[in-house]
C-alpha cells in the first residue's frame, strides 16, 4: 500500500504510519453503509436548468433596472424583524426572490 | 485624547472608550504591545510580533475617530492565526516547508477586519498546518496555557486561544475543521464561534480539508465574537463555498431576550458517547440551572453516536488533507512534524470508497441533525470532556484515538460556539458548547451572551 501509494518512509516513518492506518481502518469501519448506492454522485455536479425564451427575455430589462442602494428597505416589516432575531434562512429567501423575478 | 485603559478590556468595552475618545487606540495598541513583550515568551502565542504596522493601524485608527468616523472595530487591535495570509507578513503555517512564505495580499477575512479599522499586532502559534497536536520538533515551540503553562491550549488555533485569555490582543482568527476553534476556547477559557460554512470567507486561508473548513472569530466573550462577525460576515465571490447570509447585526440582536428558546441537552454526548469528568458534569448541572433561570424551556435531546460524526470527519480529514500536502509528503516528508505524518499520512491509504462513503454517511448525518433543529432552538453539551491536560500528556495519534465532541457541528454543518461554562476546583476553564441550526449564528451569540451574564464567568483573568 506505501508503494503504490508513493511514499518513501524510513523504519520509524512506516511503524507511525501503521500506527495511524490501523485507527483510520478502524474509523472507516465504523461508518455506515446500509444506505444502498443511489444517484448521490449524479446530484453533485447537477446544473443549473437551460434558462428558457421568457426568462432570457427578461433578463436584460432586469440587468437595466438601476441598482437599489437600500434593498433592505423594499423588506417587509415581518421579514425585517425575524432578519434582525437571526432566524431567517438565506436559501429560502433566493428563493421567493427568484419567484417574484 | 485622554487615554483611560483598563487592564483588560473586552471589544465592546474598547470600542465604547475610543468612540468617546476616552481611550486612545495608539495608547491600547502600545499596552497590548507592552504586555505582549513582558507575557509571549512564558506562553508562546504569537510567532511574528507585527509592532510598527500595529502602531500605523493604531494611528490611522486615531485620525479617524478624530475625523468623526465611528465603528465598533476602529482601533481595536486583533491578531490572526498564522494559516491567515498577510500581505508583506511571513505566514507560515508554523510549518518547515513555509518558512519563507511571505503573501502579497491579506485573507478576506483579514482585509475586512483591517478595512474595519482593526490594527494588527501579529501572527499567532497554530499546529502545523492547522492539524495535529503540539509538537516540540518544529522551529517554533507550541503555545502554552496561560490558566498553567504547563498545560494545553487546544488547537489548533493554539496562539488565538492562548493570546486572548491572557489579554494579549482584544480579538483573534481562528479556523476550524473538528474543532479548531472552539478547543481553545473551551481549555483558555474564551468565547470562540465556528459559523455556518459559507457565512465567513476562507479566501486567503492555508486549507486543511475544504469540505470542512471554516474560518470564525475568538474573543474573550460572545458579545465580541458577534462584533467580530458583523465586519466578517457576507459573500465572498472569491471562496467558491461563499454565501451572503442572513441580513442580521449580530452585535445588535445579542441583548434580545432568551425567555421561551427551545434548549435540547445532549446527555447521551458526555454521560455515554464521551464520559465526562465530575468537574464537567457539575458544569452542565449548573450550566441548565442558569438556561432555566434565564426562561428557556430545557428538555433532553437524543442524536447519533458522537463516533458516528468522528468516524466521518476524521476519515474526510485524513483523505482531503493528504491530497492537500500530497506533493509535499512524497518530496519532502522529514521536513513535517511527527504529529502532522501521523495524523495525515494514512489518508494516502485511504480507498475512494471509503472517502465517498464518508461524505454519503455526512450526508445523512446533515439531515439528521437538522430535523432535531426542528423541535430545538439549539443544542447544548461540553466541549470537552475535562479541562486542559498537560502537554506533555498529548499523543500524537490522540486525535484519532479520542472523539471529539466538537466535530459534530462539523460534519452537521451548522454553527456552534463556545463560551466559559465554569471552571474546576483547581482553576482550569471548562467550555459550554452551544449548537444551533444553519444560519442560526446570531441565537446561538445571543444564548451564548445571556448565559455568560448570568453565570458571572468573564470576571478572572488567568492568573500570569
Amino acid at each position: 500500500m506505501i508503494s503504490r501509494a508513493g511514499l518513501v518512509l524510513n523504519p520509524g516513518q512506516v511503524a507511525d504510519l501503521v500506527l495511524a492506518w490501523r485507527q483510520v481502518a478502524q474509523l472507516s469501519t465504523l461508518i455506515s453503509r446500509d444506505r444502498p448506492l443511489a444517484d448521490d454522485f449524479a446530484i453533485t455536479f447537477r446544473l443549473s436548468p437551460p434558462q428558457s425564451k421568457k426568462r432570457a427575455a427578461a433578463k436584460p430589462r432586469a440587468a437595466a433596472a438601476p441598482p437599489n442602494p437600500s434593498a433592505k428597505s423594499n423588506m417587509k416589516p415581518s421579514v425585517k424583524r425575524s432578519a434582525r432575531a437571526g432566524t431567517l434562512k438565506p436559501p429560502a429567501r433566493r428563493k421567493t426572490a427568484q419567484k417574484r423575478r | 485624547m485622554k487615554g483611560i485603559v483598563p487592564a483588560f478590556p473586552t471589544i465592546a468595552e474598547a470600542a465604547r472608550l475610543i468612540a468617546t475618545k476616552r481611550l486612545s487606540p495608539v495608547e491600547l495598541t502600545r499596552m497590548l504591545l507592552a504586555r505582549i513583550e513582558l507575557v509571549n515568551p512564558k506562553l508562546d502565542a504569537f510567532i511574528t510580533v507585527t509592532a510598527d504596522r500595529a502602531i500605523a493601524g493604531a494611528r490611522a485608527a486615531e485620525r479617524a475617530v478624530r475625523a468623526g468616523r465611528k465603528g465598533p472595530l476602529l482601533g481595536i487591535p486583533l491578531a490572526y492565526k498564522d494559516i491567515f495570509e498577510t500581505a508583506g507578513v511571513r505566514t507560515t503555517a508554523y510549518s518547515r516547508l513555509l518558512t519563507g512564505n511571505v503573501p502579497e495580499r491579506d485573507a478576506e477575512s483579514v482585509r475586512r477586519l483591517s478595512a474595519a479599522g482593526a490594527p494588527m499586532l501579529g501572527k499567532l502559534a497554530t499546529h502545523e498546518f492547522a492539524i495535529g497536536g503540539p509538537a516540540f520538533d518544529l522551529p517554533w515551540p507550541p503555545a502554552r496555557n496561560p490558566w498553567d503553562p504547563r498545560r494545553f491550549t487546544g488547537g489548533s488555533s493554539s496562539g488565538s486561544g492562548a493570546a486572548v485569555a491572557a489579554g494579549l490582543c482584544l480579538g483573534a482568527l481562528g479556523s476550524d475543521t473538528g474543532g479548531s476553534i472552539r478547543l481553545p476556547a473551551a481549555y483558555c477559557g474564551i468565547a470562540g464561534l465556528k459559523p455556518t460554512p459559507g457565512l465567513v470567507s476562507r479566501r486567503g486561508v492555508i486549507p486543511l480539508a475544504p469540505s470542512l473548513d471554516t474560518v470564525g472569530p475568538m474573543a474573550w466573550t460572545a458579545e465580541d465574537c458577534a462584533i467580530l462577525l458583523d465586519a466578517l460576515a457576507g459573500l465572498d465571490p472569491g471562496d467558491p463555498a461563499s454565501v451572503a447570509g442572513p441580513e442580521v447585526s449580530y452585535a445588535r440582536s445579542i441583548a434580545s431576550p432568551v425567555k421561551g428558546m427551545r434548549i435540547g441537552v445532549l446527555r447521551q454526548f458526555y454521560e455515554r458517547d464521551v464520559p465526562a469528568s465530575p468537574d464537567v458534569q457539575r458544569m452542565m448541572t449548573a450550566s441548565l440551572a442558569i438556561f432555566r433561570s434565564l426562561g428557556c424551556r430545557v428538555e433532553d435531546a437524543t442524536l447519533p453516536p458522537v463516533r458516528d460524526y468522528n468516524a466521518v470527519g476524521r476519515i474526510i480529514i485524513s483523505a482531503e488533507a493528504y491530497a492537500m500536502h500530497e506533493a509535499n509528503l512524497k518530496t519532502r516528508l522529514s521536513d513535517f512534524s511527527r504529529v502532522f505524518r501521523v495524523r495525515v499520512l494514512a489518508g494516502g491509504l485511504l480507498r475512494a470508497a471509503d472517502y465517498l462513503a464518508a461524505q454519503r454517511r455526512r450526508t445523512d448525518l446533515i439531515a439528521t441533525t437538522a430535523r432535531l433543529f426542528e423541535r430545538f432552538d439549539a443544542l447544548i453539551y461540553p466541549a470537552t470532556a475535562g479541562a486542559a491536560p498537560m502537554l506533555t500528556e498529548q499523543r500524537p495519534d490522540d486525535g484519532f484515538l479520542r472523539p471529539l465532541l466538537t466535530t459534530v457541528a462539523n460534519v452537521a454543518a451548522v454553527p456552534a460556539l463556545v463560551v466559559c461554562g465554569g471552571r474546576t476546583s483547581a482553576g482550569l476553564p471548562l467550555g459550554l458548547e452551544i449548537m444551533g441550526p444553519a444560519w442560526g449564528d446570531a441565537a446561538v451569540l445571543r444564548l451564548g451572551h445571556h448565559f455568560e451574564r448570568a453565570a458571572g464567568t468573564r470576571s478572572t483573568r488567568p492568573p500570569l
